[in-house]
């Protein structure tokens, strides 16, 4: 009950229409998509038809329907609505981009590295999760004093996201942000090794917190969307 | 670390990446599924925890080390299927 009054809620709060912001759709330039972007538009669904070798004649649209002298007529189009635009940059730019075949990267070093690495921190992280106590009696730490580990844990994913999520905007290959995880990950392990009083689990706590948010910024990973 | 959907995205292209991220989220998953397990039967074989970290702390930095140098693939001859 509680979950469905929020999501109405948050329904309402959250208005999802970026125009409104000043902000616009990917490739839009303004909120109502202007003649040249229309004709674009129809430039680059002529040639998705001349790509797709559908031997169609090439009979551009066009995108109001004066042109010739001629009135509207329904082989007319009129000037696509933002949906439309936003459609059309969007495909834009998937063009653009590098594809790869699903199995040709899975052929790649780099997608084992990855996924690799994504396993072991997992495998520390839930493992930890699991056996916190354990891990800190084992150190010679009280078990009713340990729990106050997940303060510094906590502290940490959300002072440090800040300063990481400007250090991702700033490295190209993000793969080394992956890197900067493990060693994170590995420096909190040793500290695990050594740590025999409250102080050195607080360290600890702060590595581990930092290294547990590096993987959720690359969820949202795209240029300068850490700092929004 | 299951977050690496736009990391993959970045370095392979968006067309195929539901493939390609469900496959990297299955081995992730398996981490989350295999740690607990993994560590408590050390701890119950061993009766501590010291080696497991060890293991795994020389293997994050070698996946580190890996990471940092590996070049990003060269782009696909293969053509797009969607």
């Amino acid at each position: 009950m509680l979950i469905i009054v929020a999501q109405t809620l948050i329904a309402l709060a959250v208005l999802n229409h970026p125009e409104r912001y000043g902000r616009f759709p990917d490739g839009a330039t303004s909120a109502r998509p202007k003649a040249s972007d229309a004709k674009s538009a129809v430039d680059m669904s002529t040639a998705h038809i001349q790509l797709s070798d559908l031997n169609v004649e090439e009979q551009p649209l066009t995108s109001n329907g004066d042109d010739q002298g001629e009135e509207d007529t329904p082989q007319s189009t009129p000037a696509p609505p933002l949906a439309a635009a936003a459609a059309t940059a969007a495909a834009a730019a998937m063009e653009e981009e590098i594809h790869w075949h699903w199995k040709d990267a899975l052929r790649t070093p780099v997608f084992w590295s990855v996924s690799l690495s994504s396993f072991f921190c997992m495998t520390v992280w839930s493992g930890f999760n699991f056996h916190y106590e354990a891990f800190f009696s084992d150190n010679g730490l009280a078990p009713d004093t340990v729990h106050f580990i997940f303060i510094p844990i906590a502290v940490s994913s959300a002072v440090g996201m800040l300063p990481a999520g400007i250090m991702f905007d700033r490295v190209k290959r993000r793969t080394r942000v992956m890197a900067f995880a493990l060693v994170l990950l590995a420096l909190s392990l040793v500290l695990l090794l050594v740590l025999r009083n409250q102080f050195a689990a607080v360290v600890f706590g702060i590595f581990f917190g930092v290294m547990g948010r590096i993987p959720f910024l690359l969820f949202f990973c795209c240029t300068h969307v850490f700092l929004l | 670390m299951i977050g690496n959907n736009s990391l993959l995205g970045t370095i392979f292209g968006r067309a195929n990446l539901g493939m390609i991220t469900s496959v990297n989220s299955s081995i992730v998953t398996l981490g989350i599924g295999v740690g607990p397990s993994l560590f408590g039967i050390v701890r119950d074989s061993i009766g501590s925890f010291t080696p497991l970290i060890i293991v795994l702390a020389v293997c994050s930095t070698i996946m580190a080390v890996l990471l940092f140098l590996l070049p990003l693939p060269k782009p696909p001859t293969r053509h797009l299927e969607m």
